[in-house]
């Protein structure tokens, strides 16, 4: 009844806890364009000044006269401080090709002989980032990084005039792809959880009106979740129209064929596969879109059963922080349900990418099992949700 | 349209028998008012009828068909609307919207918001915040809003709180007009008199029971009233002493010549009287003042 | 003003938001030990590899430069720190709680004089603060002197509590703006009840203010009991004698510690209260408040540099482990910024929040 669904739209709108969400969001998105922008250049790319840095000290270490532990690396270094040495020249012509063809070889370089607990003496290493970040694991997310980003820059090797934004990763595409990982997924579900959070219980103050409506409580339950979707469509919107305005005037649109890379794993073999980041784009958007709706359906839910709002919350917050509580890197080696808990498959791009599946160690965690997941979840609550409201005596206010 | 209440009963935990086997008879075309002290049922009884309370014992019943299934309560809860309470309306927004949204939702297509607004002479302030609204706009805007869902039943719960007398009596136009409609309307009231002037029919509640009705359309008993303190000049007759400080002496047990003698002892001894049936505030006095 | 004391405690007992806070900061509590004791996230397993890792790449990174013969220091402290990791490594392989505490020590020292010597590999290697590691080597030493274990991971009592520290003041700061974060709207919801009584702003003010203290403060007591209560069924109490360091240089138990940390804890969740009920005379948005309040105790955390000008606001001080372990001094590059001052700022602030408070009540009541 689109007199109903007006309504509630208008009512979600201008009550002012979601007004406060929603700007606040807002805030915090400009905020990180200007403080922590999501679109720089990846670690794993080292600057001009690094490199140069770099390369002189590796032609030094080259030139100067050697014992035999340390003659054992001079090859190697001859050979790093060459490629060092082409990335520098192929940046400085402004030829692209030359550059990403470098940069892969650079990169596949330091996989080769990157410092790991069983090479000691390796003089090479990954970005220090990766090490005073506290990580466990260092070697093994800064390897992932390397390898993850070696497939995406391969097809723009085939190029004739490849892009610098997109080799750098910050055209508008590729830096919502980031961004959607770096954390404005959980963002708009926190959105979700608060926007949903008092549905029905914000009609206990208007409650002779809402319990004489001639409408089921089917009816409302489901109009109000429509109200919220199209209030995240909008808070989606203006994410997309915030980061377009921020990020396309200096680098441009970027293409939707541009490749991500997608890890998996097949039994105890790892690999990385291209991914057209479209599908991945799409994948992603289908995946928030789903667990949008389990959120809302869940805080209905709890509103329902419980008449407050506190329940929802305190059980959306679990689902959608609480994968620490459990997870430990490569967990699903020795405990492989894990794989199948639905905290795990809070971060849709996390998903979509194959990043879940190395923090897992697993190849199970794909978007078709976060469909699964995530579906089994919402019909369950589907169900429970047509029982309550089917009850004879049922109403959405107490 | 007719309302049937069938031997409703509800208790609640620490109060039995707020309704105690009620059970009534209202077609359409009529008003109804139940008159009862505060706290002892009324309102519970209009949320029975809206399904808002599941009874006990009985059921209610709307043109033969009862609340069944959700899809069977939706259709019946349909033909009914009950009055707002005022903390209830939405602050943010006006008058005007809180129609609207009444006159959708019940598919209101015969009467047109505009009309109702300048029956209940809102245009002032229809358009304005409800949180500026004072007690007595909020009352006229809530009516209002029952007029704008134009079911066949209107459930008035003290409606006329807070209104002025302008207002009371516009309201009371304004309700025979919907009782020529077709309309029944049960009404809770404590303007008595007021009541008195429009209702039909007058249930009185004690105890979760009705004790006392009141047909208006009947000859209602003729009694003479006298004030109390002019007992001592009055002559030796049944005269029965009411609460409300009156002395009343039903006509029917006098015979016609002492009932013309008394009548003129009275004005001889310049001694008010009312001759009349007795009203409403004097039952209410009867019923539920001795229990105090 | 007894009655309007009672009255405010039944309003805050009764509030559903009020007893959700308490209930989910002590269910935080037991919860947080059971996930941490299962992850291990704390364990010195973890912390000790990840130095090593991070000692491995920056001796790579600075090997090579043979620029300078200055490097030698650093390499040698690199290799100190990694073969440190080694020590404690070995020391829980074995079970030998004296290898483990001596290597934490030498690795804590290694570490100290990095950030002494300034040397280059600073801003790549993943150290503690000055204070921390000043504190930290104290400590330790105190504990070899005594022949006692470090705590290396979550399993008693004193054990969790001496891990859990740091990060105690996330969760104590944000049930103080949970609960207060409506404090004064209450009032605004039933005016015409609370104008009518004949009682002065002040007085009302102060006993709202009293009466959510208190309620923290059982809130706080409640979280504590929970995190002594917890391990202790399972592990036991453990020493609650363990020596932590205050800005890096007195060493009082654990017991004392924690009764210093409790009352600046407090005292950090007056300001925010205070706070919270002045931003409540602007702001009747419970969510609003509680944002405003928030985002100003993140400030310092988010803009370290700004509050090495700005040491003399209140909000560097809420985090209490910061200010007794002397790591805000080095997070804000500030001496001034030090428990005494911090303490006496607090105070200062309360009594600011709280004039404010009073004009502007009266100016409403006006």
């Amino acid at each position: 009844m689109m007199a109903y669904f007006r309504f509630q739209f208008h009512q979600l709108l201008t009550n002012r806890k979601n007004l406060a969400v929603i700007g606040i969001a807002l805030v915090a998105l400009i905020c990180q364009f200007v403080f922590f922008p999501p679109n720089t250049t990846p670690v794993e790319l080292p600057t001009a000044t690094v490199l140069t840095r770099d390369r002189d000290k590796n032609i030094a270490f080259v030139n100067e006269s050697h014992g035999p532990n340390t003659a054992v690396w001079v090859p190697s270094t001859r050979e790093f401080a060459k490629l060092e040495t082409q990335m520098l020249t192929a940046q400085k012509q402004g030829k692209n090709k030359a550059y990403v063809r470098a940069t892969i070889n650079y990169l596949g370089f330091l996989r080769r002989y990157a410092a790991n607990p069983d090479a000691q003496s390796s003089p090479f290493h990954y970005p220090l980032t990766y090490y005073y970040e506290n990580r466990q694991y260092p070697d093994a997310d800064a390897a992932y990084a390397n390898v993850v980003l070696t497939q995406s820059l391969i097809p723009l090797a085939k190029q004739a005039h490849p892009d610098v934004s997109t080799i750098h990763q910050q055209t508008f595409w590729q830096t919502l792809f980031r961004g959607a990982l770096g954390g404005w997924l959980t963002a708009l579900l926190l959105i979700t959880i608060l926007l949903a959070n008092d549905l029905l219980t914000s009609e206990q103050r208007h409650r002779s009106i809402a319990r004489s409506l001639p409408l089921s409580p089917w009816h409302a339950i489901n109009t109000k979740t429509l109200t919220v979707l199209g209030t995240l469509a909008g808070a989606v919107t203006l994410l997309i129209g915030v980061t377009a305005v921020c990020v396309i005037p200096f680098h441009g649109l970027g293409s939707l064929t541009t490749a991500v890379s997608n890890f998996a794993k097949n039994g105890s073999y790892a690999y990385v596969q291209p991914l057209a980041l479209g599908s991945a784009l799409l994948m992603m958007l289908g995946l928030t879109v789903l667990l949008m709706w389990l959120f809302i359906r869940l805080n209905l839910l709890c509103q329902l059963l419980f008449h407050n709002e506190l329940i929802g919350l305190v059980l959306s917050a679990l689902l959608l922080f609480g994968e620490p509580l459990y997870f430990m890197q490569g967990i699903a080696f020795s405990v492989p349900q894990t794989a199948y808990y639905l905290p795990s498959y809070m971060n849709p791009a996390a998903i979509v990418n194959g990043l879940q599946n190395f923090r897992y160690d697993t190849g199970q965690m794909t978007p078709l099992s976060g469909v699964i997941v995530i579906g089994s979840v919402i019909v369950l609550l589907e169900i429970m949700l047509f029982i309550v409201t089917h009850r004879r005596h049922a109403a959405t206010v107490k | 349209m007719e309302l049937q209440l069938q031997n409703l009963a509800l208790s609640f935990k620490n109060k039995p028998n707020v309704i105690h086997d009620i059970s009534l008879t209202m077609n359409g075309g009529s008003i109804v008012g139940i008159v009862a002290p505060n706290g002892t049922g009324k309102t519970t009884l209009l949320r029975l009828i809206l399904n808002d309370l599941k009874p006990q014992a009985g059921k209610v019943l709307v043109d033969g068909k009862s609340y069944g299934s959700q899809k069977q309560s939706l259709a019946l809860h349909r033909q009914m609307c009950l009055f707002p309470v005022q903390d209830d309306l939405y602050p943010d927004l006006s008058g005007k919207s809180h129609l609207e949204y009444y006159a959708k939702l019940w598919h209101n297509r015969s009467k047109s918001v505009k009309q109702i607004i300048n029956v209940l002479d809102m245009r002032d302030y229809i358009n304005q915040p409800v949180r500026t609204y004072s007690m007595g706009m909020k009352q006229r805007l809530c009516f209002g809003m029952v007029m704008a869902a134009n079911t066949p039943i209107m459930l008035l719960d003290e409606f006329m709180n807070g209104l002025d007398t302008i207002n009371v009596a516009r309201m009371s136009r304004i309700l025979r007009g919907l009782r020529a409609e077709g309309k029944l309307i049960i009404t809770v009231s404590h303007l008595l008199n007021n009541l008195q002037g429009y209702a039909d029919l007058i249930y009185f509640m004690r105890d979760g029971k009705i004790i006392k009705t009141i047909d208006q359309h009947e000859q209602q008993p003729l009694y003479i009233q006298v004030a109390e303190e002019n007992a001592s000049r009055l002559p030796r007759m049944p005269w029965e002493h009411y609460p409300n400080g009156m002395l009343v002496l039903p006509i029917q047990k006098l015979p016609g010549e002492h009932f013309n003698q008394l009548l003129l002892g009275l004005a001889a001894h310049h001694i008010p009287f009312k001759l009349g049936p007795l009203d409403l505030d004097t039952y209410f006095n009867e019923f539920y003042e001795t229990d105090q | 003003m007894g009655t309007q004391f009672a009255f405010d405690w039944r309003q805050i007992i009764h509030s559903r938001k009020n007893m959700a806070v308490l209930g989910l900061f002590m269910a935080a509590f037991i919860v947080a030990f059971f996930a941490l004791s299962w992850t291990k996230r704390l364990d010195v397993t973890q912390t000790s590899q990840a130095t090593a890792n991070a000692a491995l790449a920056n001796y790579a990174e600075y090997n090579l430069d043979t620029l300078s013969q200055a490097q030698k220091p650093l390499l040698a402290n690199l290799d100190a720190q990694n073969s440190a990791t080694g020590v404690i490594g070995l020391g829980l392989q074995l079970d030998e709680p004296d290898t483990t505490r001596n290597g934490l020590l030498s690795l804590r020292t290694a570490q100290l004089a990095m950030r002494q010597h300034h040397y280059k590999a600073l801003n790549t290697m993943p150290l503690p603060p000055l204070h921390q590691l000043t504190g930290d080597v104290r400590s330790l030493n105190v504990l070899k002197s005594e022949g006692r274990p470090a705590a290396t991971s979550v399993s008693t009592s004193a054990s969790y509590i001496v891990l859990v520290l740091p990060y105690l003041g996330w969760i104590t700061g944000a049930a103080a703006i949970l609960l207060s974060c409506d404090s004064w709207i209450e009032r605004r919801r039933h005016r015409t009840l609370i104008t009518a009584r004949p009682l002065t702003a002040g007085l009302a003010g102060s006993s709202r203010l009293l009466m959510l203290t208190g309620f923290y403060i059982l809130t706080l007591l409640a979280g504590f009991a929970l995190m002594v209560a917890t391990p202790a069924l399972i592990a036991g109490l453990g020493d609650f004698n363990y020596p932590i360091a205050v800005m890096g240089t007195a060493i009082p138990p654990l017991w004392q510690y924690i009764l210093l940390f409790g009352g600046l804890t407090i005292l950090a969740g007056i300001w925010l209260i205070s706070f919270s009920m002045l931003v409540n005379t602007w702001i009747t948005n419970v969510y609003l408040t509680a944002f405003i309040v928030m985002a100003a105790g993140l400030l310092p955390v988010m803009l370290p540099q700004l509050f090495h000008f700005l040491w003399f606001l209140p909000m560097p001080y809420l985090d209490s482990y910061a200010t007794l372990s002397g790591t805000l001094v080095d997070r804000l590059n500030q001496p001034l910024a030090s428990v005494v001052i911090g303490t006496g700022l607090l105070f200062l602030w309360t009594f600011v929040n709280l004039f404010i408070f009073g004009l502007r009540v009266k100016k409403e009541a006006a």
